[in-house]
């Protein structure tokens, strides 16, 4: 994927983290209503991808390949629900990072989303899908639409319930 | 003579300002919190304008007390919060309101855990007619929201459509959306009157072919592709 104009794709951004997000690696976008989902998991809407995180590059996501199970379920949805209780586990989708690097604006030659590595302390797995560093105005409704494509790609392989195995580093 | 108290979760900015008129509802915000305390005589009024913006509302463990009782005597409840332009949410009139509990009921039985099933219908702003609302609509318009005005401005766009949309809200984001089993479009609001919108052809989203759209009216495409058969 070289057709990116971002550069935080080329270098490690966080000495945290593993290393560069590879495309063949898995990425999680965990379910939690009512932050990342809605009722109770099963409504995604395309808001969920919250514009201003993608435009802020901090939509966190994690690398199933680089964790395991139960150490992302602890870093995401148990830091979160340690802030407020009442936020509740829906599961998570996975979706391949060349997939998600493969959506476009439209019929131009710039890629909708990148993703970074945001390594933290205690949390190596950690990632950010951001917008593509494109700033053409004209490209506002593709942008709608690329966040539209973004959902269905993490909706393509169907909502895992339970935090255990596959696609998550053996614990 | 009862008292309510709510926790609402969701972007509460916009929310915060609508209630400040509001003398009879007692609030506060704290991180993201919104909570309000109010007279229970006012619930019913009060919940069908707050159904506005509550696709399911569900109270947790009500209990009702007399004014001036012991907190543990005050109901408590969580409600989801589908935000769609903040404050103005709640000035949209309710067409369709049900709900299978009542303070009173919940009085009556004790702890019994309640749920309200509101199936709701917008019918936008112009049927709004009482205080709340009005007050909803005074602080939404002092809040200055950009977007949100142009949210309010856009429902004139798409009146005389069959297919009314789902107003949402998040992360500051205001959109309208149209989704069923066949077709599935979106609007956002951009501010400066400029909106961004796709549609779902072919199993993937397109973007809407007007790059200047504006809220004043709704683009071509996106009217022929909400009311083809």
């Amino acid at each position: 994927m070289s057709d990116c104009p971002c550069t935080g794709e080329l270098e490690q951004q966080s000495p945290l983290s593993p290393g560069l997000v590879g495309d063949d690696e898995q990425i999680v976008y965990a379910l939690i209503d009512p932050l990342t989902a809605d009722a109770g998991g099963e409504v995604l809407s395309v808001l969920n991808f919250s514009k201003s995180k993608l435009q802020a590059g901090t939509l966190s996501v994690c690398r199933a390949g680089h964790t395991t199970a139960s150490s992302a379920r602890e870093n995401i949805v148990g830091a979160l629900q340690v802030k407020d209780p009442s936020r509740k586990d829906c599961g998570f989708l996975t979706a391949a990072c060349e997939s998600i690097r493969g959506i476009m604006l439209g019929a131009s030659a710039f890629r909708a989303f990148c993703v970074n590595d945001a390594g933290l302390e205690g949390f190596e797995a950690h990632a950010h899908i951001s917008n593509s560093e494109t700033t053409d105005q004209k490209l506002l409704s593709h942008r709608l639409a690329a966040r539209g494509n973004l959902k269905l790609v993490f909706e393509e392989g169907g909502v895992n319930q339970e935090w255990s195995g596959h696609p998550f580093r053996p614990g | 003579m009862a008292q309510m108290s709510e926790v609402f979760e969701g972007p509460v900015s916009g929310w915060a300002e609508a209630v400040k008129g509001w003398d009879h509802i007692e609030s506060s915000l704290d991180q993201g919190v919104m909570r309000y305390i109010y007279d229970a005589e006012d619930f019913v009024t009060t919940s069908e304008h707050f159904a506005t913006s509550v696709s399911s509302r569900e109270i947790k463990r009500p209990s009702f007390a007399p004014r001036g009782a012991a907190l543990n005597g005050v109901c408590e409840s969580k409600s989801k919060v589908r935000w769609a332009v903040p404050g103005l949410t709640t000035a949209m009139a309710v067409f369709a309101l049900t709900t299978t509990a009542s303070p009173t009921a919940s009085a009556a039985n004790g702890s019994a855990t309640k749920a309200y099933h509101q199936p709701l219908r917008f019918t936008g702003i112009r049927a709004v007619d009482t205080k709340f609302a009005k007050s909803a609509l005074a602080g939404l318009h002092e809040s200055g929201s950009d977007a949100s005005a142009d949210a309010d401005r856009f429902q004139r766009a798409f009146d005389g459509l069959d297919w009314l949309p789902k107003f949402m809200s998040q992360d500051d984001e205001l959109a309208y959306e149209w989704a069923d089993a066949d077709r599935h479009a979106i609007v956002s609001f951009e501010g400066q009157g400029r909106i961004s919108y796709a549609m779902l052809v072919g199993g993937r989203f397109v973007a809407g072919a007007d790059d200047n759209a504006s809220c004043a009216s709704l683009p071509e495409d996106l009217r022929q592709y909400l009311t083809k058969a």
